[in-house]
């Protein structure tokens, strides 16, 4: 309790402070000037990620930033005086202009760069978030941008994201059924996925090869794999923030494309040219009608998602977007069984809605941005009977809240509020035996302040504090946070540090594989997942075609809730708390040629969780028992080559990961609870499963090749046809997806598939 | 850069080659433990009884074939052994199991060890249990407590056990009557009973609520009209290794393979329980006094003497030490 009145107290000088700082760092900079602006694509009004905005002069001054997400550059503490501008990035025709600024003047310039097929020297501003390549990662951070996502071999011409996820070391699929990604040793539900600032419960469709984010609608993504500053909370692993593309601002476009396993739907253009786009997007499998009779087997699996953006340029200072996203998914599990009567077969189906609003603003008398957002989402889970679900799970969640930045010269004041109102509803079916849900109403609230501080030329650190209270639940947590970045010319020193909580939780049962229901609640036991992450990264680009990074880290967790473990076969069972502790380290080597792209990446994880079911004491004589969870994936490679040939681009990807762990069992025989005296004439007893020690084998390492060929062709003066052939696992490898100790049913990932596709474009 | 194009094939020559390697997943542990063995031997029965399931590899048991076995018990401290015999039991719920059995009678404080030897391996299951002895000590009867020497207000008896090693697994109390002329019996069982638990090192003491017991016997058995042949108190007492976590017999517990078990090279338990008893006739004044029509009654009303004979406490018939 004394907690919360702590946290009260921050939550309410916590917003006083911050415009005392920023008044103060505003005063400061009274005798220097300040420039800023939006940078964007002329050609489609697109925000441009990256670029560098440099001022130079006479006197040999040099100042500069780098564009963010939103295209935003920001260059404070100018002395007055006349200056060259440039604005560069790859693959643009640098801009140039001559400012003459004045004391305490803030201007506003918004760049727009023309697209050209020209090189960029040398970079000279370094920001944290890198624009592009698989080694650029800084303290578990990386970008992803969609031309990463489309180097990916896929059985679809449009990439997506989820497939370039499996690529990078650290990340752990469930496989091609049923989407579940373990980040650096997360379990999926403690994964934060942020969309334009709205939260998606559960992205990834029952098809490994899809998410709710195609490419084409993707315009940047950062991944945090741990260590996330306090913009993020309410999870314990990871963070993707997620940021779409905006509607061509200039002329319409649109693209359709077919292939066996989704049809797909791209429409976009201007509403008021110039200002206001819209962007509308639109996936729908087809796989029961088209890779199912490739494989000539069946895939029960049916999803499809829908996206749509409105995006405004209000102002010179001001942007306001709205972005919506539905998905859905369904999948069946199992063999048909009699249920009241009727022959059905189980299935597991989960429906995504969100919306956001953000308006994003510079000051006219500051130099800042701000953010405000107000969004809503929702998911509904279910699982059960296809005529009947016995489990479901309907979960959203209204969310206001604003990130705000002051330029402040060699520092970058962030600091943010929020407010959520979370509704949680759960019928459970009796699968947890020991906790019981029902409608509940979350209120959170909380705020950050994390300064981001030049330390001379070389060092960028970021501390920061979330205070996260939640009042009805009278629970607050202070999670430190720090971020550091030191750049030494080719190479790059990186760290992070900070403490993570996660009140509302994902309960799914890790038994079972096969099955993604997953039930959003507070957490049950009476206690709350904790997690600290220590990250320590270097890199090297010694040449512009070479980069290597190596990044090591370590976590540790506390209260996790995990299924017990029963000798008796059935689903149900109890939630046992656990302890864990995570380390690991990945290792990424990419070589960028102008016609040739290669990324190897080799990804080393220990995941160890000690259980404390109440069991465990009487089994094993030991308090907690430590034991390798199903998705500790030891050694985890991946290899992926693209050859611009002739006008093809050939994609080859290789991805290997060593056996994961599961239970081995010493086989079945039937249990006769002996309280007293037992007539065993006429006790039959219950079937028991005599199963080893948890987790102790390993299964039979996976491998797969996949690869594409591609070429894009213009049939017009505005529109281009994309052909696409490729093979899923071009050497039929049967890499296990699970095996039904209970039916010794074994099923597979997907055999090799061939697959084809066209994509019709037009701009 | 062109050798880095050779990159792509060297990648599909390491696939290739490793599209060879093992896939085949075993679910199953090699392991010698082949039975899993639950029985009671028990000292109140002539033949004895344990379940022996083969551990097998499928979730279902199927059809029931023979067991290529031996079953032997052997009393470890009078060197005796006994071959058991096979039967398949049909249960209930239409599952059939092999129950093994002999006819055995167990004597107090012996040690009885059951092995299975399988007809195709050396690897023996084997399960070990000690039959509770007869304690030592005595059952002390208290005596009753009058108010009123023509009307019993309360009547209360506390039966005081002496040379308990262990708490008692279950007391039963119970009123005899004589059911029929030619001398059988018929034993009433009390429902509940107070327990005042142990009074003193190695002591039990039960005390009885005659009058209680009387009222409870008016709405089960109307035994007015049929004599009282003797108060019984039983103990049922457990093998010691019947000794689950936290001292509950919780299934959620107990199912997990090893946990209380005594079967070395396999799973399950086998205990042994004993059962020592004493009975006691209150004098006739008392009888009449609780209402109960006494032998002497009967014996004045049919002119037949009854042909039993009450040993008031001592204890029950046993197998001989």
């Amino acid at each position: 309790m004394r907690s919360f009145w702590i946290s009260l107290a921050f939550l309410v000088r916590g917003p006083a402070i911050l415009v005392l700082f920023a008044a103060l760092a505003t005063a400061a900079y009274g005798q220097t000037a300040s420039l800023r602006g939006f940078v964007t694509d002329a050609s489609d009004g697109q925000p441009l990620q990256g670029v560098n905005v440099v001022l130079t002069n006479d006197a040999g001054a040099f100042l500069g930033a780098a564009a963010d997400v939103d295209g935003i550059y920001s260059i404070s503490r100018i002395p007055p005086g006349t200056y060259a501008l440039r604005a560069t990035s790859i693959g643009y025709a640098a801009y140039a202009d001559t400012l003459t600024l004045a004391t305490g003047e803030l201007r506003s310039l918004n760049i727009a760069l023309r697209p050209a097929d020209v090189e960029v020297g040398e970079v000279v501003v370094e920001a944290e978030k890198e624009t592009a390549g698989a080694a650029a990662i800084s303290a578990g951070l990386q970008t992803i941008r969609p031309s990463d996502i489309e180097m990916i071999p896929a059985p679809d011409v449009s990439g997506d994201l989820v497939n370039y996820l499996g690529v990078l070391p650290g990340v752990v699929t469930a496989g091609d059924r049923g989407g579940q990604l373990f980040i650096r040793g997360g379990e999926p539900t403690q994964n934060l996925v942020l969309l334009d600032n709205m939260l998606i419960y559960q992205p990834f469709h029952i098809v490994g090869f899809y998410s709710a984010f195609p490419s084409d609608v993707i315009s940047s993504v950062d991944l945090y794999a741990g260590g996330f500053g306090g913009k993020y909370g309410g999870r314990i692993s990871s963070v993707m923030d997620i940021t779409s593309r905006h509607g061509n601002k200039r002329r319409f476009a649109g693209a359709v494309s077919a292939a066996p396993y989704v049809s797909t739907i791209k429409l976009e253009g201007p509403l008021w040219k110039n200002r206001v786009s819209f962007l509308v997007s639109g996936r729908k499998s087809v796989i029961e009608q088209g890779a199912a009779r490739l494989v000539d087997q069946p895939l029960p699996f049916d999803f499809d998602d829908e996206f749509a953006k409105i995006h405004a340029n209000i102002s010179r200072n001001s942007q306001l977007s709205f972005s919506a996203i539905r998905t859905f998914d369904r999948g069946t599990i199992g063999e048909p069984e009699l249920f009241e009567g009727r022959l059905t077969t189980d299935q597991v189906s989960w429906k995504n809605e969100a919306f956001a609003l953000n308006y994003l603003l510079l000051p006219a008398n500051f130099p800042a941005r701000a953010e405000i957002t107000i969004a809503k989402s929702s998911i509904e889970n279910a699982f059960g009977p296809a005529v009947k679900p016995l489990k479901s799970s309907t979960t959203s969640q209204y969310a206001v809240g604003a990130n705000v930045t002051h330029y402040a010269g060699f520092v970058d004041l962030n600091w943010g509020v929020f407010l959520r109102a979370s509704s949680l509803d759960s019928k459970l079916g009796g699968q947890f035996q020991n906790i019981t849900t029902e409608l509940e109403f979350n209120t959170d609230v909380g705020f950050y302040i994390e300064p981001e501080i030049q330390l001379g030329e070389k060092l960028r650190v970021q501390p920061g504090i979330r205070i996260h209270s939640f009042p009805s639940k009278s629970r607050s947590f202070v999670e430190p946070r720090f971020r550091a970045v030191w750049n030494l010319g080719v190479h790059r020193v990186s760290a992070a540090w900070g403490i993570y909580h996660q009140e509302i939780v994902g309960l799914n049962d890790q038994r079972d594989v096969g099955n993604v229901f997953t039930a959003w609640t507070s957490s049950p036991l009476g206690t709350v997942p904790e997690a600290m992450h220590f990250i320590g990264g270097y890199r090297i680009a010694p040449t512009p075609w070479l980069s290597f990074s190596l990044e090591g880290y370590y976590k540790t967790l506390s209260d996790l809730m995990i299924a017990e473990w029963t000798a008796f076969p059935r689903f149900t069972t109890s939630l046992q708390p656990a302890d864990g502790r995570i380390r690991g380290a990945d290792v990424r080597l990419e070589l960028v040629f102008k016609s040739f792209y290669s990324f190897i990446g080799y990804g080393l994880a220990d995941v160890q969780y000690d259980a404390r079911q109440r069991s465990i004491r009487h089994w094993y004589g030991e308090q907690a028992r430590t034991f390798h969870p199903s998705h500790d994936r030891r050694h985890q490679v991946n290899a992926l080559g693209v050859l611009d040939l002739f006008g093809f681009d050939l994609s080859v990807r290789w991805q290997f990961g060593s056996g994961l762990p599961y239970t081995q069992a010493l086989g079945f025989d039937e249990f006769i609870l002996l309280a007293g005296p037992t007539d065993v004439l006429k006790d039959p007893g219950r079937t028991r499963v005599l199963y080893g020690q948890p987790y102790k084998g390993r299964l039979p390492a996976y491998h797969r090749l996949d690869v594409s060929l591609e070429r894009e062709a213009s049939i017009g003066s505005n529109v281009g046809l994309t052909l696409q052939a490729g093979l899923i696992n071009a050497y039929d490898r049967a890499n296990l997806f699970y095996l039904d100790l209970f039916t010794l049913r074994r099923m597979n990932q997907l055999p090799l598939i061939p697959s084809f596709g066209l994509k019709l474009e037009f701009n | 850069m062109h050798r880095l194009v050779f990159l792509i094939p060297a990648l599909l020559m390491i696939a290739v080659g490793l599209a060879a390697c093992d896939e085949d997943v075993n679910p199953f542990l090699e392991s010698d433990q082949n039975y899993t063995l639950f029985g009671t031997l028990d000292m109140g029965r002539d033949t004895q009884y344990v379940r022996v399931i083969p551990i097998r590899g499928t979730l279902g048991a199927g059809e029931i074939s023979p067991l290529d076995v031996t079953f032997i018990s052997e009393d470890l401290e009078a060197g005796e052994r006994q071959k058991w015999r096979d039967s398949v039991v049909t249960f209930a719920n239409g599952t059939q199991g092999h129950v093994f059995y002999a006819p055995l009678r167990l004597r107090p404080g012996h040690t009885y060890r059951v092995e299975i030897t399988p007809g195709n391996s050396d690897v023996i299951t084997t399960a070990q249990t000690t039959v509770p002895a007869v304690p030592d000590g005595d059952v002390r009867l208290e005596e009753l407590v009058f108010r009123d020497a023509f009307a019993l207000t309360a009547a209360n008896q506390a039966v005081v056990w002496t040379g308990i090693d262990r708490e008692p697994w279950r007391i039963d109390h119970y009123y005899r009557f004589m059911a029929s002329p030619n001398g059988s019996f018929q034993d009433v069982h009390i429902p509940k009973i107070p327990d005042n638990g142990p009074t003193a090192p190695a002591a039990w003491e039960v005390e009885i609520d005659l009058l209680e017991d009387k009222s409870i016997l008016d709405t089960l058995y109307s035994p007015g009209e049929v004599p009282l042949a003797g108060i019984g108190m039983e103990l049922t007492m457990l093998d010691l290794a019947f000794s689950p976590p936290e001292g509950r017999f919780d299934p959620e517990v107990l199912v997990q393979p090893g946990t209380m078990s005594n079967v070395e090279n396999g799973f399950g338990f086998v205990g042994s329980v004993a059962r020592f008893s004493v009975e006691w006739l209150p004098d006739r004044h008392t009888a009449r006094l609780l209402g109960y029509m006494t032998l002497e009654d009967l014996y004045r009303l049919t002119g037949r003497k009854p042909e039993v004979r009450i040993l008031p406490f001592e204890w029950s018939a046993l197998p001989d030490k």
